[in-house]
């Protein structure tokens, strides 16, 4: 994927909730309009990332076995 | 694109049924959404369903972070619509406002809630199987 730098023009009430929500959420106002449209950047070693998840969910499942954590987190919601 | 559910998204954090085809999902490319208030949900699970260390907990937060989900921002026209229908059908708001979501956009929702399906008869979703 070809990548432009550019300025972009926004109403300053638009660019300061912009600012603070990027600053809630941790992330740069780069990162967070380009979430917003849809743009998204899959981690540069998609078969590093995906032996992380396996190395956790291994983790936790021995740790949790039999569990499901789907289960709890639907629980979850009507126990509110 | 889909909008997933987060009883869907948290079976990547743990090898329990269905967790094969969430990752399926989640590696084909496709555009997937999820309302920011995913990440609070699978905390709240995280931190308080678990015997995991707060490390971890963080930790598998970080991994849901990193699975490149396009988030749609909880706003008030969500929130409304999502309150009503879950106030008509019996549901849980949570629930809702991911189905709200996929209503609006005319997408299916993919969820491993059966209840929530069954409850709301709603043809735009999907259950997830194994």
């Amino acid at each position: 994927m070809n990548w432009v730098t550019t300025n972009l023009r926004l109403p300053e009430d638009n660019y300061m909730e912009l600012k603070l929500t990027a600053a809630r959420q941790r992330t740069s106002l780069n990162a967070l309009i380009r979430n917003r449209l849809g743009i998204t950047i899959q981690p540069a070693n998609k078969g590093k990332f995906w032996h992380l998840i396996d190395q956790y969910a291994k983790t936790v499942s021995r740790k949790h076995p039999g569990i499901s954590f789907s289960q709890k987190l639907i629980a979850d919601r009507y126990e509110q | 694109m889909k909008v997933l559910d987060a009883s869907v998204v948290i079976k990547l954090l743990i090898h329990e049924q269905g967790s094969n085809k969430v990752r399926e999902l989640v590696d084909s490319g496709e555009v997937l959404l999820v309302p920011d208030i995913i990440f609070v949900e699978i905390a709240n699970t995280l931190a308080t369903k678990t015997r995991l260390s707060p490390a971890q907990v963080i930790r598998g937060l970080e991994l849901v972070y990193q699975m490149g989900f396009r988030e749609i921002h909880i706003n008030k026209e969500i929130l409304l619509a999502s309150a009503s229908a879950a106030k008509k059908m019996g549901t849980a708001v949570y629930d809702m406002i991911y189905a709200q979501i996929a209503k609006k956009r005319g997408l299916k929702l993919i969820t491993a809630d059966v209840n929530f399906a069954r409850k709301t008869g709603f043809d735009f979703i999907t259950l997830l199987k194994d």
